[in-house]
Order: structure tokens, then C-alpha cells, then sequence
């Protein structure tokens, strides 16, 4: 059984249906490319995976475990962590507070994430709504490590952020994948991630279209896929 | 002197108007509800506190019927959360402003019901006797209004600083949504919120209880309390209670120094004046919300 | 015709009905019922143009039905006295007209709702609900203490006022104008609301910055919603004060905007004809529960509670279904 696995699931927003079939599996210490043109269904996929949204038929297991059912605060004790799309941080909470807010005991401690986040570290009194773009991101990517999660979750970490900061995030994020964290990532810079995913999933209309690891993943497909 | 007595009695009174406004806040800051039902919580406490302490009741000893009494409030505005205002997720704040005034209503209805509706006092241990300052009366109730609210409010503001589930707590009042992916099980903590302004509210009702007389409509002194909240800046617990004393002081001021009916409007010049200057209220939190 | 157009017919039809029956059969105290639920409709139409419309939770409104009253108070009992209202600069003689003490009340409502609204229209949510009440308060605790028109006790006057080629003392007349009142607005309501006026309203509603993208600017627009919301109410307040011949300042007090507010609700927000349905609701809770106790309104909050959580729609939304738009 994978660590991860979507059967066929399908969701709707009311009556818009927005996923028609995805399949995807995710091995322990896998980095997976969740991909696709906008409005392909990806977000909502992840919005299933940490149970913000209910999927309708399908089977969704993680960890061995049914998610169907489950409420979004337990799935993130089960231990998937998100990265939201957007950042959202607490705004007024200072960088340590955002931090510990939701902390869990494990390998990541605040004073890892600051040794691995260490604009943070000099940012850590400093109110959550002075920081950059960038260094909000880090944070909710720091926020999310610390509540140790076994799957980690992406959506679109690199968005609105300048060229030389998404360097840096990328940087980060191959080093998360090298201590062997299970990965998924949501985003649109198809060079970046072909370079640090194992296998990626393309999504067209709320459908699995294409799945395979990252070096099988040829250009013509993506142009066709990705419109890339 | 004339005036540092009235000031006295000012601040007792501004105590009173801030711990309700603190309720308001808490829930606000937490769940961005606006309870109009406060000061009727406030009341209601009150008389669950009468019915514990005072002879022709119960007649437990003061100490244990204000415990008791507040655990009861407590878990009935935890209740009220659950079973009530959690129905409303999602729908816009005025859906909720409605819901806490006809909640009034009915609280006020059933106060009237069970208790009468003409004005009761509460047995204390600390009625009528007075500390004598120099020519200045501090009643014995004056002063543990005074402590009880300065010990509260500090408490209250170093459990959301200082401790973890204070900080998640204040985490899920800036963004619910964030909280939830992190695992913070916001539900669980507005109903908390509730409960925990079930507390304050029971105290700010005994308090007063205690300084005079309550009745099913000593509620509607909420609405000043809001006031209050308002000028303190809706987002600060401080501010509220700040808010709350500068109502209180005011007050008899006015009708002190100023011609007869300008005292009532008080409350609301003041709030006016503050909301026209400085319209995030006197200590203004940064509000953005950040998507 | 949807179900929704049919059931206003039908509460238009029975509120003019009602008060035919009780006229031959020689009931004038029902006559009066339904003048008042007629009165509070119309200052419910008033307000639910702000707030069903505008989205603008304004609790201060019976700002302006207490200002149409006491433009009916102080010009009438000026008549009455045969005293001029004023002398300088130029000389103002009451009145006992209705249809220039309507002018003036609605004159006065609209100006008192452009102050207001020029103020608290720069903040908005809890702030904007708080600002709006704490007007209405300023208002209400002025008139206490405005003892040239009686104070507390607020100004009675002894004959009705006059209406030309009406008989305005038989019940059934005044009924007629109050009702005729309350139907043409709205229909005034009815076409702001489907106007282009209306549609930005509703779009700024709903989305705020998008609409600034379009060049439409939500602060104009509201404050003119705003505006013509008071002018109606304080009609209202003018028809109420002229109905009981009397005026106080309760009519300004937060009791009072908190009524408005709570049979808009009833009878359904942003519906049309909410506010005839909730006044008419409300006037019958007040009637034959009030017969039992005085203290009746815990059977209001109960009835407001059950349509808060179930019934969003109000009365009319149980009747008649969701809304064809969704608004």
C-alpha cells in the first residue's frame, strides 16, 4: 500500500463538479509534481489530501489510514502539513508565535528551522505582517515543518515572489526533499520542479491525464499538457 | 474631594463596563461575532450567582456559589457556541448581530420568568462596609471590583501572550482558516472563547450585583459596554477595559460638571469623537487580514 | 409571475382588505391595526433599502422616523399654538398641513441621513453599526432634553392634522393614505432596486474592490441609498406621529431602530414586500401576545432566533422560496 494513494476521486464545489477521477500514489520519501494548466483541479486535490473539501466517490488512504470522514484538524495531526497557497500567516503574531502556534514535538524543532530558515531567526520578534513576500513564505513553510508532518504539502510556494527568492525557496525545498520528507508540489515553474521531483502527476480537467517520474515526463508532452 | 470620590465610583463602575466589554472583545477577536447578548449573559449571571448565595435561595457560602456559578455560565455559553452560534458559520455578521439581540430577548424573558422581574440584591461578605481614606469612602464592594477586574484582565492577557493554547487561540482569531490546516481545532477553541466570556461576563455580574441591584433588565447596560469595546478598539482586551474606564469616569463627571442629560450621552460622543479620529478605536491592533 | 410577485399581491390585497371589512363593520380599532402595520411597513421599506440594498446594517434609523415625527410635532403644535416656529431671519409659521409637514419631515430625514451618513459610511462592518447607534442615541437623548417641545414626555397634538379634500379624522381616510403612501414606495423600491443605481449597489455589495476597478465608486452610491432610505423612514415617522397625534423621543431611541430593524428581518431582508409581512407579523405578536403580557417580546426573540437559524429568507422566504437571483 503506498503512503499515499487517491483512487478515482471525484469532488464538486455545490453543484460544480470539479474532479472527475484522480488517481495518484506517493511513496514514503517520494517528491511528487502535482501539475496542470489553472482550473485543472490541482488545488482542489490538495484541498482533498488535508480534508479541507470532502471528495465524493473514490478512495483517498493515507498512512494506512481511510481519510474519508475525517476533519481537516485531524488529518494535520495525522500528519499532513500544508503550505496554503497565499502564505497566510498569522498576521499579528510575531515570527516565533507563528512558529509555535501550532508546533508538534519531532525532528523539527524551532531551533532547526531557524538553523534552515535563518532570515527567520534574525526576524523572530518582528511582527508576521512586516515581512517580506519571500520571508513569509519561509515562514509558512517553517510553520508547517514544525508541526512535524509526515507528507508535506506545497501549493504554489513560489507565486508572486521574485526570481532570486524563488531561487532560494527552490534551493530549501531540494534540501527538505533530502532529509527523505514526503513531498507534494504544486507549482507552475515546470523547470524547477522537473528538477527536483521524482514523479509528477498532470492533471486535465480534474482527471489524471499523465502520470511518471520526472525524467519521463518529455518536452512534447508537457507543451501538450501544461501548454508550457 | 467631591470629585475623587465620584472618581472612585467611576472607576468601580468603568470596571463593570470594561469586563463586559472584554467579553465582547474576546468573542470578537476570536470568532469576529458580535455578541449583543453580553450584558444579558452578564445578568443572568448575576442571578445564577443569587439563586446560589443569597439565603431566601440556597444560601451556599459566597465563595463556593461564585464558583459555582461561574463553572455553570461557563459551560452554558459553551453550549450556546455549540449548539447555537456555530450554526451560523459562514453566514455574514449581521446574521449574528440578530441572533445575539433576539438571544437577548429571550435570555431577558426567561430572567424574568424564574426571577421576577422587580430588583434583588446580592448577599456579599463585603456589602456596606467601607475603608476610610483620609475622608475618602472606598466601599469594601468598590475595591474587589477594582482588584477582581485588574486581576482578571491581567490574567487573562498573559494567557493569550504567554501560554501555547493562548497563542493558538489568537493565531485562530487572525486567520481561521490558516489555524485549521495547521491543525488548531478553531471549532473546539470559539467554543472555549464563549465559555471563557461566559466567565467574564458572570463576574462583571456579580460585581455589579454586589455594588447595587440586579433585575432582568440590567442587561441593557451592555450596550454601553459595547461603547466601551468600541473606543478601546474592538481588538484589544486592554482597549477594552480602557475603553470601559473612560465610560465609567466620564459618566458622573458629566453630570457633575455638565448640564442634566448630557451624562447619557457620554458614552456615545466619546465613541464618536474616537471612531471620527481614530477609527480603528484608541489601541488599534493591525487589522489586515492577510489571504 | 413568480410565486414571490403573487404572494406581494396577495399581502397587498389583505392589508387593503382588513381595514375595508373593519370600516363596515364598524371596527375602527382594527382600522388603526392595520394603519399602523401600513406605518411601520413603510418605515421598514425605508430601512431595508439601506440594508437588504446597500448591505449597510444601519441601527440607528429611528434617527429618522423620529425626525419626520417631530417635523409633524413641532410644526403642528406651532399651529396649534398660533405661535410662529420662527421669527428670524425670516418668519416661520407652523403648520397643520399634512402634505408640507411631509415635505419637511422627509427635507429634514434626508438631510439628517446625508450628515450621518457623509460620517459613518467611512467605516464599515461592527464600526459602521456602532457609529450609525450611537447617532441614533445622540438624537434620541437631544430630544429628552429639548424641553421646549415637552422633554421626556414629547409634544401631543389635539386635532389631526389636515389633508386637502380628506376627511383625515375618519379612520378609513387616513388608513388610505398611509396605505397609498406605503405602495408607492414600493414601487420605488422596486424599480431602484432592478435600476442600474441598484445593480451597482448590489455588485458593490458583493464585491467591493472589483467594482472600484470599474470606476463605480461604493461610497457615492451608498450614501445615496443611504439618503433615500431616511427620507422614506422618516415619512414613516411623520404617518406614525400624525396616526397616535403624539410624538416622543422613544420614537428615536435604539428600542426603537432595534423594531425596524427586527421586522425587516421577519418579514425577510432584501425582500420586497419583508417589510409589509414583518410589520404585520410584528403588530399581530404585539397585539394578541401583549394581550397575555407585557412582557411578550421573549416570544419575539424566540420567533427571531427559530428565522435567524432556519428561515433566513423570513417570512417571505418561507413563502415564496429562494430568490430567483441570487442577491
Amino acid at each position: 500500500m503506498s503512503f499515499l494513494s487517491l483512487k478515482n476521486v471525484t469532488a464538486s464545489y455545490g453543484a460544480t463538479q470539479a474532479l472527475f477521477g484522480v488517481d495518484l500514489s506517493l511513496e514514503e520519501g517520494e517528491f511528487l509534481a502535482l501539475m496542470g494548466r489553472n482550473g485543472m483541479g490541482k488545488s482542489t486535490t490538495i484541498k482533498i489530501i488535508c480534508r479541507m473539501m470532502k471528495h465524493q466517490d473514490g478512495e483517498v488512504n493515507f498512512a494506512g489510514r481511510d481519510m474519508r470522514g475525517l476533519p481537516s484538524h485531524k488529518a494535520a495531526r495525522l500528519g499532513v502539513g500544508l503550505v496554503p497557497e497565499g502564505r497566510r500567516c498569522f498576521p499579528n503574531l510575531t515570527v516565533e508565535e507563528n512558529l509555535t502556534a501550532a508546533a508538534r514535538t519531532g525532528e523539527w524543532t524551532l531551533d532547526r528551522i531557524f538553523d534552515f530558515l535563518p532570515r527567520l531567526r534574525e526576524r523572530r520578534e518582528q511582527s508576521a505582517a512586516t515581512l517580506s513576500g519571500g520571508e513569509q513564505q519561509m515562514l509558512a513553510i517553517g510553520r508547517a515543518l514544525m508541526t512535524n508532518p509526515k507528507l508535506l504539502l506545497l501549493d504554489e510556494a513560489t507565486e508572486g515572489l521574485a526570481p532570486n527568492i524563488r531561487t532560494e525557496i527552490w534551493a530549501m525545498i531540494g534540501q527538505l526533499k533530502a532529509t527523505g520528507l514526503s513531498i507534494i508540489a504544486v507549482d507552475k515553474s515546470l523547470k524547477e520542479l522537473r528538477g527536483v521531483a521524482d514523479n509528477c502527476v498532470i492533471l486535465e480537467r480534474g482527471a489524471t491525464a499523465w502520470t511518471g517520474s520526472a525524467g519521463d515526463l518529455d518536452d512534447a508532452t508537457a507543451s501538450r499538457l501544461l501548454g508550457v | 474631594m467631591d470629585i475623587l470620590q465620584l472618581l472612585i465610583g467611576g472607576i468601580a463602575n468603568g470596571c463593570i463596563y470594561g469586563l463586559v466589554a472584554l467579553g465582547f472583545v474576546l468573542i470578537y477577536k476570536a470568532t469576529e461575532a458580535v455578541n449583543f447578548a453580553q450584558g444579558d449573559m452578564m445578568m443572568i449571571g448575576a442571578f445564577i450567582t443569587l439563586t446560589m448565595v443569597n439565603e431566601e435561595w440556597w444560601g451556599l457560602p459566597f465563595g463556593i456559589g461564585v464558583i459555582l456559578a461561574i463553572v455553570i455560565m461557563a459551560g452554558l455559553s459553551y453550549l450556546l457556541e455549540v449548539v447555537v452560534i456555530r450554526k451560523l458559520f459562514g453566514q455574514p455578521q449581521f446574521a449574528v448581530v440578530i441572533l445575539t439581540i433576539a438571544l437577548g430577548f429571550v435570555l431577558r424573558f426567561f430572567a424574568g420568568v424564574i426571577w421576577g422581574h422587580d430588583p434583588q440584591s446580592l448577599e456579599t461578605p463585603f456589602a456596606g462596609k467601607a475603608f476610610d481614606i483620609g475622608g475618602l469612602i472606598l466601599g469594601y464592594d468598590e475595591a474587589v471590583v477594582i482588584i477582581a477586574t485588574a486581576v482578571l484582565t491581567i490574567s487573562l492577557y498573559f494567557f493569550f501572550q504567554r501560554t501555547r493554547l493562548g497563542v493558538a487561540m489568537q493565531a485562530a482569531s487572525q486567520n481561521q482558516l490558516a489555524a485549521y490546516y495547521m491543525g488548531i481545532p478553531v471549532k473546539w477553541i470559539s467554543s472555549m472563547i464563549w465559555a471563557v466570556a461566559g466567565v467574564t461576563a458572570t463576574v462583571a455580574g456579580i460585581l455589579f450585583a454586589a455594588k447595587g441591584a440586579i433585575d432582568p433588565a440590567s442587561g441593557l447596560l451592555g450596550i454601553k459596554a459595547f461603547a466601551a469595546a468600541v473606543i478601546g478598539g474592538f481588538g484589544s482586551l486592554p482597549g477594552a477595559l480602557a475603553g470601559g474606564l473612560i465610560i465609567g469616569i466620564v459618566e458622573p463627571m458629566a453630570q457633575y460638571f455638565a448640564p442634566p442629560g448630557y451624562s447619557q450621552i457620554m458614552p456615545y460622543a466619546i465613541m464618536l469623537i474616537v471612531l471620527v479620529v481614530r477609527p480603528n478605536g484608541l489601541f488599534a491592533q493591525i487589522q489586515q487580514k492577510k489571504v | 409571475m413568480s410565486r414571490e410577485t403573487l404572494i406581494n399581491i396577495a399581502l397587498a390585497a389583505i392589508l387593503l382588505a382588513v381595514p375595508i371589512w373593519a370600516h363596515f363593520a364598524d371596527e375602527p380599532f382594527i382600522i388603526t391595526l392595520s394603519t399602523k402595520v401600513a406605518i411601520l411597513a413603510l418605515a421598514g421599506v425605508g430601512l431595508n433599502l439601506a440594508l437588504g440594498l446597500g448591505g449597510l446594517v444601519s441601527f440607528g434609523h429611528a434617527a429618522y422616523f423620529g425626525i419626520g415625527g417631530y417635523a409633524m410635532g413641532i410644526l403642528a403644535s406651532h399651529a396649534q399654538d398660533y405661535t410662529p416656529f420662527m421669527e428670524w431671519p425670516f418668519v416661520i409659521e407652523g403648520t397643520n398641513q399634512m402634505p408640507i409637514i411631509w415635505l419637511v419631515a422627509v427635507v429634514m430625514s434626508g438631510l439628517a441621513a446625508l450628515a450621518i451618513g457623509a460620517l459613518s459610511l467611512r467605516t464599515s462592518g461592527i464600526f459602521f453599526i456602532m457609529i450609525t447607534l450611537a447617532f441614533g442615541q445622540m438624537f434620541y437623548y437631544f430630544a429628552i432634553s429639548w424641553t421646549a417641545y415637552g422633554g421626556e414626555d414629547g409634544v401631543s397634538i389635539y386635532v389631526r392634522n389636515e389633508f386637502p379634500g380628506l376627511n383625515t379624522l375618519d379612520a378609513i381616510q387616513f388608513f388610505a393614505l398611509a396605505f397609498t403612501a406605503l405602495m408607492l414606495a414600493l414601487i420605488f423600491s422596486s424599480r431602484i432596486a432592478k435600476s442600474r443605481f441598484g445593480l451597482a449597489l448590489t455588485a458593490a455589495r458583493q464585491a467591493e474592490q472589483r467594482v472600484e476597478t470599474v470606476g463605480i465608486k461604493p461610497f457615492q452610491l451608498r450614501l445615496t441609498v443611504f439618503v433615500i432610505s431616511g427620507m422614506i423612514t422618516g415619512l414613516a415617522g411623520a404617518l406614525m406621529a400624525d396616526l397616535n397625534r403624539f410624538v416622543s423621543p422613544v420614537m428615536l431611541s435604539w428600542q426603537t431602530s432595534g423594531e425596524i430593524m427586527i421586522f425587516v428581518i421577519l418579514g425577510g431582508v432584501a425582500r420586497l414586500f419583508g417589510p409589509v409581512a414583518g410589520a404585520a407579523m410584528f403588530i399581530l405578536m404585539e397585539h394578541i401576545l401583549g394581550g397575555f403580557s407585557e412582557f411578550w417580546h421573549g416570544w419575539l426573540g424566540l420567533v427571531l432566533l427559530l428565522i435567524v437559524l432556519f428561515a433566513r429568507g423570513g417570512l417571505i422566504g418561507v413563502l415564496a422560496g429562494k430568490e430567483k437571483a441570487d442577491g
